[in-house]
């Protein structure tokens, strides 16, 4: 993965042109609402993915990304909105910097565009959820377990694991249906070699018997048992086989289909029945035909399922899982409509046997009849036979189905009016042929006799094969089945571990005995949580909003974790630490600190004090954040660099602004007080709204400072030490001159500061004031160049020292 | 995440090695098709049940 060196955007969303230097570490953007910080969000997930997540989704119809990703003032000229990021690939050690423009977001121009480079980033683009979302967190927590389970799946890109299972179990119902098919047609070739045979039960002894009987007629040795090799007709005469015409099989299977003229009303009954009334009912209710129809389509398109484009309507989706669960909330939809297709559908299949059957009786009847020249018969019998099979084929569909009533009513075998004379007829005319020789009658018989028990044994064949293919497409779904939910159980196992224990460290002061179970179903993710040891709940049921948001973000950290492992690197966290009250800060701190220390974390809070928190906390170190005080449209975020402010003033003044420079002056005044309040544990009597006067903050930082080394002079004559004592006079020195300086001026200062009275002021009147201003926060700040952090008090209670970030100031404030 | 898909197949094809319905071929076309992009299932059934020729020693 990656962290990011600086970020450059122009005319994005609420940004006109702005660089941030994030220098590969933890970094704050804190200011008011509306003040441009989640546009700076918008734009890091720009460049990294080509997306803005904000402007898709639910609630976004009509918002587009090159229409309303630029600036405002830009909309229509999305060529101008451009984010240049520059990068580090942790796992490649190279640097690159990366470019997207709104008008081509697929695009993305790299340097140095090198194809394993490249590779990475487009790895990079794939996990928009390193951009979390205070609206997102809440999803993890409070969602449907359905919701939860897909949105957890989608986040681990777990969605493969259903996909191939889903395939597995496909493939394993088409070849269990096939094994089912290939048995009914063993069950026919069976039936088929008994009446040949004209055996009762077809044990080898009972073949063996009626098949000896005709061989002894022709004085051929007896069979002794049926193996794979056992020829029933071996040694009859070549020129004898070429005939299979024998009176007395053929009598029997004309006799056979004419048997099941008469009793095929009867057949499938009951089957017949529970369609019409199916059929009846969706009649009756045209909300659930609508619903069973809708549920065959539905299913059809999920069968075809393979893009983000629906193979039903040819829409496009955002991904091709996103449109999946669209298709499977409208299944989940028609239960009812799905009980009663199902029984439709079992009820028809019954019916398809029945009509396999029939035709298996009526092929060797249309044979006879070709033979016998009785064309009118033989055209008869195979128009119904084909009848039949177009039959069947109407019954694997509900609409096949519902086309049918008409037929189901009045009988589905739709025998062919006078066939039943015309078998009879049949019959006659075989009847009446000469009865065959003994010796012809046993030819015939055992070549016929050969032949079914050819396609006898070809059909076990074929089942035991499907049988076979069954069985393996079986043990690999019940596999895959088994081992998938043991790494998923085990994987969630450790998420719910992780989750609880970092909710822990978030609320170490008032749940310390906090628990938490994931459980994963079917299809959904359950999710409950101790309350205060009196019992596991859902997230939503006791505990507060605030609490909550927090256990939104443990969990996505545990997600975060479990998905990238120790490669989880970077992510941006967009107001989501807004409703983690006072008393939890801290501990949010510690638990990004010190179990995420490798990783960049980019916040945004519209509270200072809580940025302030961060740094105070270590979680953001020197100079890596920013406040915008405000935001405007021609502007985008206005915010002053302290680095910068003192040329930025010099500026104003060059222009003879004194307006602006006094306005700039003021706003880093109120700043610097603030920060170094915080910094030196300053006196200020508290206020409910931390809504403090500068001149409030600006004594009290003073006095602060006065103390601070009232106590170094103390500790440096106790212990003797003449350098210590010599470095805080110099530093004493510094700061008599610089606040009678600043005395000097005070008068100005107040009307052009505190009051804002700087019209009246000229130039001349008013750069001695900055000059104070600027030596009295000086002698607040290390003199190394390369340093120059404020001085602070260490540890801030109770201090031992004054010191500075780079060492170079270390002074000691404890006495002998 | 590649890892537990990766984890669940290895462990998927040893399972397979040990059941007698599953042919050595059966896994080693599985581990072309399982890590194929689009999964066709008309793939996967000829697998389970190749045409008859392919049956024939």
């Amino acid at each position: 993965m990656i962290q990011i060196d600086s970020i450059t955007m122009r005319d994005v969303r609420g940004i006109r042109d702005l660089t941030l230097n994030f220098d590969q570490k933890s970094f704050v953007i804190s200011g008011p609402n509306g003040s441009g910080k989640s546009g700076v969000v918008d734009a890091i997930e720009f460049c990294l993915t080509g997306e803005i997540s904000r402007l898709s989704g639910k609630g976004t119809a009509g918002i587009t990304l090159q229409r309303h990703g630029p600036h405002v003032g830009r909309r229509d000229d999305p060529a101008a909105a451009e984010v240049t990021v520059r990068l580090n690939l942790l796992k490649l050690g190279k640097s690159a910097t990366i470019t997207r423009n709104m008008k081509r977001p697929r695009e993305l121009r790299i340097v140095p565009d090198e194809p394993y480079i490249r590779a990475a980033l487009v790895e990079v683009a794939s996990h928009p959820e390193v951009v979390l979302s205070r609206r997102e967190i809440i999803k993890y927590v409070l969602a449907e377990a359905g919701e939860r389970s897909r949105e957890v799946q989608a986040l681990l890109r777990l969605d493969r694991i259903s996909q191939v299972r889903g395939a597995l179990g496909t493939v394993h119902n088409k070849l269990k249906s096939a094994s089912d098919q290939a048995l009914e047609e063993t069950a026919n070739a069976l039936g088929a070699m008994k009446r040949h045979l004209d055996i009762e039960t077809t044990s080898p002894e009972n073949i063996v018997a009626a098949v000896d009987a005709r061989r002894t007629a022709l004085a051929l040795p007896p069979i002794d048992s049926l193996t794979e090799h056992t020829a029933l007709d071996a040694g009859v005469e070549t020129g004898a086989r070429a005939s299979s015409f024998n009176k007395d099989s053929a009598v029997r299977d004309v006799d056979a289909l004419r048997k099941s003229l008469d009793t095929s009303p009867e057949v499938g009954l009951d089957e017949v029945g529970s369609l019409l009334d199916d059929i009846a009912a969706i009649e009756a209710d045209p909300s659930l035909l609508q619903l069973v129809q809708r549920e065959s389509f539905i299913q059809t398109g999920l069968e075809y399922l393979q893009t983000q484009f629906c193979p039903l309507c040819d829409s496009e989706w955002a991904d091709v899982d996103s449109l999946r669960v669209h298709l499977e909330e409208k299944l989940a939809l028609s239960a009812t409509a799905g009980e009663c297709r199902k029984r439709m559908l079992n009820n028809a299949g019954e019916l398809v046997k029945a009509v396999r059957s029939s035709q298996v009786l009526l092929k060797p009847v249309i044979a006879l009849a070709k033979s016998d020249s009785k064309d009118d018969v033989a055209t008869s019998l195979t128009e119904w036979s084909e009848g039949l099979g177009a039959f069947a084929d109407e019954l694997a569909t509900i609409e096949g189905v519902l086309r049918l009533k008409d037929r189901l009513a009045a009988g589905w075998a739709d025998v062919p009016r006078g066939l039943g004379d015309a078998l009879d007829s049949l019959s006659v005319i075989l009847n009446a042929k000469p009865d065959q020789s003994a010796t012809v009658n046993a030819q015939t018989f055992l070549t016929r006799a050969q032949d079914r028990y050819s396609e006898y044994r070809n059909a076990r064949q074929a089942e035991r094969t499907a049988k076979t293919a069954q069985a393996a497409a079986k043990a690999a779904y019940d596999t895959y089945s088994a081992v998938s939910e043991e790494s998923l159980s085990a994987m969630y196992g450790a998420v719910q571990d992780d989750f609880a224990d970092y909710y822990r460290t978030l609320n170490s002061g008032d749940e310390a005995g906090f628990k938490a179970r994931l459980e994963q179903g079917a299809g959904k993710l359950d999710l409950s949580v101790d309350f205060y040891g009196l019992g596991m709940f859902p997230p939503g049921a006791y505990h507060s909003e605030g609490h909550q948001d927090g256990m939104g973000v443990c969990l996505y950290l545990a997600l975060m974790k479990r998905l990238f492992g120790d490669e989880f690197s970077f992510a941006v966290l967009d107001d989501v630490v807004m409703s983690i009250d006072s008393g939890h800060r801290k501990q949010f701190c510690r638990l990004l600190r010190e179990v995420f220390p490798d990783t960049q974390f980019i916040i945004t809070t519209h509270d200072a004090i809580w940025a302030r928190q961060m740094r105070s906390e270590g979680l953001i170190g020197s100079g890596a954040s920013v406040e915008f005080q405000g935001w405007s449209v021609q502007t985008g975020p206005i915010f002053e660099p302290v680095s910068e402010v003192w040329e930025r003033i010099e500026a104003d003044l060059a222009r003879n602004d004194v307006s602006a420079a006094a306005g700039r002056l003021r706003r880093h005044l109120e700043y610097t007080c603030t920060e170094l309040a915080d910094l030196l544990a300053a006196q200020i009597p508290f206020r409910g709204d931390a809504s403090y006067e500068l001149g409030d903050l600006f004594s009290a930082v003073v006095g602060r400072q006065r103390d601070l080394l009232k106590l170094a002079a103390a500790a440096a004559n106790s212990w003797n030490d003449g350098v210590a004592k010599a470095k805080v006079d110099a530093m004493k020195e510094q700061r008599r001159a610089a606040l009678a300086t600043y005395g000097d001026e005070q008068w100005v200062v107040n009307k052009a500061i505190h009051f804002n009275e700087w019209a009246e002021f000229s130039k001349a009147d008013f750069a001695p004031v900055v000059e104070a201003v600027k030596a009295l926060l000086e002698q607040f700040q290390c003199s190394n160049p390369d340093c120059r952090s404020w001085m602070y008090p260490s540890p801030k209670n109770d201090p031992e020292s004054l010191r500075c970030r780079c060492g170079s100031v270390v002074v000691n404030l404890k006495k002998k | 995440m590649a890892a537990i898909e990766d984890d669940i197949l290895t462990e998927f094809y040893n399972r397979l090695g040990k059941i007698n319905d599953v042919t050595p071929r059966m896994i080693d076309e599985l581990r072309v098709v399982l890590v194929s992009a689009k999964l066709k299932p008309e793939e996967l059934v000829r697998i389970f049940a190749p045409p008859p020729e392919e049956e024939i020693p």
